[in-house]
């Protein structure tokens, strides 16, 4: 009956989640969450470990989400599942990739949907950044929210600034550093 | 059957060199499906990349598909996504078995807040490249404004928000579509 309920929900994450990339988490933390499959302080885990693991971090959440209801079966059906629509989806568009790249409704779909990605990634962040640290306290406004917010600001900054290069792999492990210094 | 094995070995070997993601994963492509194996072409690529970004799904695995369906129709396609995700489907399970024990330690658990912190600051930072090609009309912004709202303040289910918001901004296109094709016309 698991396997059952994995093979369709993460089906349904696969054919709904525009955007691809951190896009999905929402679509995880929501269907996890209210299947009681696994918490959000359990999965930011996965997330952080995910960092250091290649490949698309989608899989690692499908894998491990997966292998917590059942098993390495499990995390094979829920895994299979999320590539499944877009696996469809990609071999019928280069087989008719000339029709699909004129077709002006295609097209309006396409680009439609892509604020509502904005919309995804801004929950995404909250969902990664901030609400595991709000569910500690049920509050918004504490000491350690401040200095989240703080260590979020200087990231942003790092990773735009012109001057220095550098790479996602040293960047994690800065702030692995940051966050034993100052939590 | 030579291609199919070159074809699991090659993406096999992405998946483990694909840290990063996204704009990383181009750069690897591109070495090794273009310029090594020329199964597809730099404009080929490029095409498949931004066709890869519109569909819902993983991007990797959609470029995957594409690449492999091009070179050897379904098996091909099936051959390159499997040997893709292979890498990091063990790799979590295992990496995951490994440390879970050592998670709830402090030092560990500091480590992966400041992570999680920098996670979130690398969001963002997709946050403002994707408004570059989400934000054409400041209507879009609405939508944008929109959709966070949903997500964040109700508790609408965040699948049911984003069937009404892709069906919005189709519609919103559609619109202005029929605006511009009025237009030309009366010229």
């Amino acid at each position: 009956m698991d396997l059952i309920e994995l093979f369709f929900v993460f089906l349904k994450i696969g054919a709904v989640s525009f955007g691809g990339g951190y896009a999905m988490i929402p679509f995880f933390e929501t269907e996890m969450v209210s299947h009681n499959w696994v918490s959000l302080s359990d999965y930011v885990k996965v997330i952080a470990i995910a960092q250091v693991v290649p490949g698309p971090f989608a899989v690692d959440s499908s894998s491990y989400i997966g292998f917590k209801v059942a098993g390495i079966v499990g995390a094979l059906v829920a895994t299979i599942a999320l590539c499944i629509p877009s696996f469809t989806a990609s071999v019928i568009i280069t087989k008719y990739y000339t029709q699909f790249k004129t077709n002006k409704y295609v097209n309006a779909l396409l680009i439609g949907v892509r604020p509502a990605v904005l919309g995804l990634l801004i929950s995404a962040a909250y969902i990664i950044g901030l609400k595991p640290i709000y569910q500690i306290n049920n509050t918004l406004i504490s000491w350690t929210m401040l200095k989240a917010l703080i260590v979020i600001g200087i990231g942003y900054y790092v990773l735009n600034q012109k001057k220095v290069k550098i790479g996602t792999f040293t960047f994690i492990v800065a702030t692995a550093v940051v966050g034993i210094i100052i939590f | 059957m030579k291609i199919l094995l070159e074809m699991f070995i090659t993406f096999f070997k992405i998946g483990c060199l694909a840290f990063g993601g996204g704009y990383a994963v181009i750069a690897i492509l591109q070495k090794e499906v273009v310029e090594l194996k020329q199964w597809v072409d730099n404009d080929e690529l490029t095409d498949i990349m931004a066709i890869s970004q519109t569909l819902p799904g993983i991007i990797f695995v959609n470029s995957a598909t594409m690449i492999g369906y091009r070179k050897k129709g379904l098996l091909g396609a099936l051959v390159a996504t499997l040997s893709s995700i292979l890498p990091t489907f063990f790799l979590i399970l295992l990496l995951t078995f490994v440390i879970w024990g050592f998670t709830d330690k402090l030092i560990v658990r500091k480590a992966f807040t400041g992570i999680l912190l920098g996670v979130t600051a690398l969001i963002l930072n997709s946050v403002k490249k994707t408004w570059k090609t989400a934000v054409k009309h400041y209507s879009d912004i609405v939508l944008a404004f929109m959709a966070t709202a949903l997500l964040l303040f109700t508790k609408v289910n965040v699948v049911i928000i984003l069937l009404i918001m892709a069906g919005l901004g189709f519609g919103k296109n559609l619109f202005i579509m029929i605006g511009e094709g009025k237009k030309n016309g009366l010229n």
